[in-house]
């Protein structure tokens, strides 16, 4: 876990020495040129096309190394047009926000835990699946199924459930939280693209059991980086926004 | 009610006022030019209607099957075509964007994939309309964009100087729509999901376009001189874009794990 915190401070230590380094050596100065911004983003055009056609993996040496260049020269770039205060706006908040956004997703998924947590209606369950290590833990929380509805979309025909379509999957749950003394006991539902905030993670009704046994899976997910990825999406947007609105000019400005 | 049966009452007027339009825009550009305007500008409105009696009729927003997402992109392609030739003059682009959405509405016409009238729970989310509706404007002004970049590599001598500032213009526009489209697919995929990113085969071919259009605008920037490398890029994104839009339900060794495909 502190490894990753290494690893990420490190990178952006480097970033900051190359660009330090970049005002008495000149040749540092291409890695933040538009010819830079060309070829890394067509290694990682060719990193994610080959991601594509299955020709190798997200933890292959050709992905990662692609995928570090990629943000080396676009980290680079984000300190010039910093250093340089900032202008044009719209270019600058479009590159650090896809700076940071690339930055937190690959560095802060070092720290993302997931689980998957099976419950049987009205007993709590704090013991886990930990999808990176295939082991079992005990969590902080428990959570204890309540009931499990589906909803079905009002046209349906009752005798032929299984042509029906679903509209909703909605889990009300019981939450054990332990990360507080003394213990909390709340009780919410879960729908599908609502998840439920609990002792620090994020529960998502992700499926159930097809066979009417009564379990029902929950997906658990703690994201300490997600506040850095939501800012680089505001900040992409935003960026983008202004250079919508900005006048178009004979040559593009980025 | 209005559904796929009377596609053809709306559609077919549509496409006639359209290539009316052009005519009198290609042929008679001074005299002909407020019939251009009002036969187009009919046309669209011919199809908006069926879109919004359509999207009342079916209760939830159409923009799941196939056959729905081309109905937009028959709309929003004129639309771009005339909004350009309304701002640059350029007959050949609602030329262009008339003879692609008349395609486009044949298929619906002949193969409509009438689909049933439901969502599924995953798609159940304030973000779907806005993920899909900007997607698709992006689409339709890069397809503008690909004509332009054939039109110059075609004609390259003939070429005006001005083409080519309209298709930066333009692919600078729908980069910034297709990175919002793939922003607001983040933020719901960590709603729906509880990840922002998974390289699902879907975002992988979305991350490889929205890639090649930033590949293009920099070329140019970097190596102005170089106009064929950015074109390259600029077809190469252009098919891309049609590998992530339909061509994983084509091939479905790439694209049978995704979670985008719901069909």
């Amino acid at each position: 876990m502190t490894a990753s915190l290494l690893l990420a401070a490190g990178f952006l230590l480097l970033l900051v020495a190359l660009y330090i380094l970049s005002e008495p050596v000149e040749t540092l100065r291409f890695f933040y040129s538009p010819a830079a911004a060309v070829f890394s983003t067509a290694g990682f055009l060719v990193a994610v096309l080959g991601l594509g056609l299955n020709l190798w993996g997200r933890q292959s040496a050709v992905f990662i190394s692609l995928l570090l260049f990629f943000l080396l020269t676009l980290g680079l770039k984000c300190l010039h047009a910093v250093a340089h205060g900032g202008r044009p706006w719209a270019a600058t908040m479009t590159h650090f926000g896809l700076f940071l956004f690339t930055f937190s997703l690959t560095f802060g998924s070092l720290r993302l835990e997931n689980y998957r947590l099976l419950t049987q209606p009205n007993l709590p369950e704090m013991r886990a699946l930990d999808l990176k290590s295939g082991q079992v833990r005990r969590l902080p929380i428990a959570v204890e199924l309540q009931s499990f509805d589906i909803r079905y979309h009002e046209l349906a025909d009752l005798n032929h459930l299984e042509q029906a379509v679903p509209r909703q999957y909605i889990a009300r749950v019981k939450i054990h939280d332990y990360t507080v003394e003394p213990a909390r006991v709340r009780e919410d539902s879960i729908l599908v693209n609502r998840p439920l905030r609990a002792g620090g993670f994020h529960i998502y009704n992700t499926s159930f059991d097809p066979y009417g046994q009564g379990y029902v899976t929950f997906l658990l997910v703690k994201d300490p980086w997600r506040g850095a990825t939501y800012a680089g999406i505001v900040l992409c947007l935003a960026g983008g926004l202004l250079l919508f609105i900005q006048k178009s000019r004979k040559r593009p400005l980025l | 009610m209005m559904s796929w049966s009377n596609f053809g009452l709306f559609a077919l007027p549509a496409v006639l006022a359209w290539i009316g339009g052009t005519v009198c825009m290609v042929w008679a550009p001074r005299r002909g030019k407020r019939a251009g305007d009002l036969l187009y500008i009919g046309g669209l409105l011919a199809l908006a209607v069926f879109i919004g009696g359509f999207w009342l009729n079916l209760e939830r927003p159409p923009f799941r099957t196939m056959g729905e997402t081309r109905l937009w992109y028959a709309f929003f392609l004129p639309l771009c075509g005339f909004l350009v030739y309304k701002r640059y003059r350029y007959a050949f682009v609602p030329a262009f964007t008339t003879l692609l959405a008349t395609v486009f509405i044949a298929m619906n016409l002949f193969k409509p994939e009438i689909h049933d009238k439901t969502l599924m729970p995953a798609l159940q989310s304030v973000w779907f309309s806005p993920h899909v509706v900007i997607y698709i404007f992006a689409y339709a002004l890069l397809g503008v964009a690909f004509l332009l970049a054939c039109y110059r590599l075609l004609r390259r001598q003939a070429a005006a100087a001005e083409t080519l500032a309209v298709e930066d213009n333009l692919t600078r526009i729908g980069w910034i729509c297709l990175g919002i489209g793939m922003f607001f697919g983040a933020i719901w995929a960590k709603q729906a999901w509880g990840h922002f990113w998974t390289w699902d085969p879907k975002e992988t071919w979305a991350a490889a376009t929205f890639l090649c259009y930033g590949l293009y605008l920099h070329l140019r920037i970097a190596f102005p001189k170089a106009e064929s490398w950015a074109q390259t890029a600029q077809i190469a994104g252009f098919l891309l874009l049609q590998m992530c839009w339909y061509g994983l339900n084509l091939f479905p060794a790439l694209g049978q794990s995704s979670l985008h495909i719901y069909n």
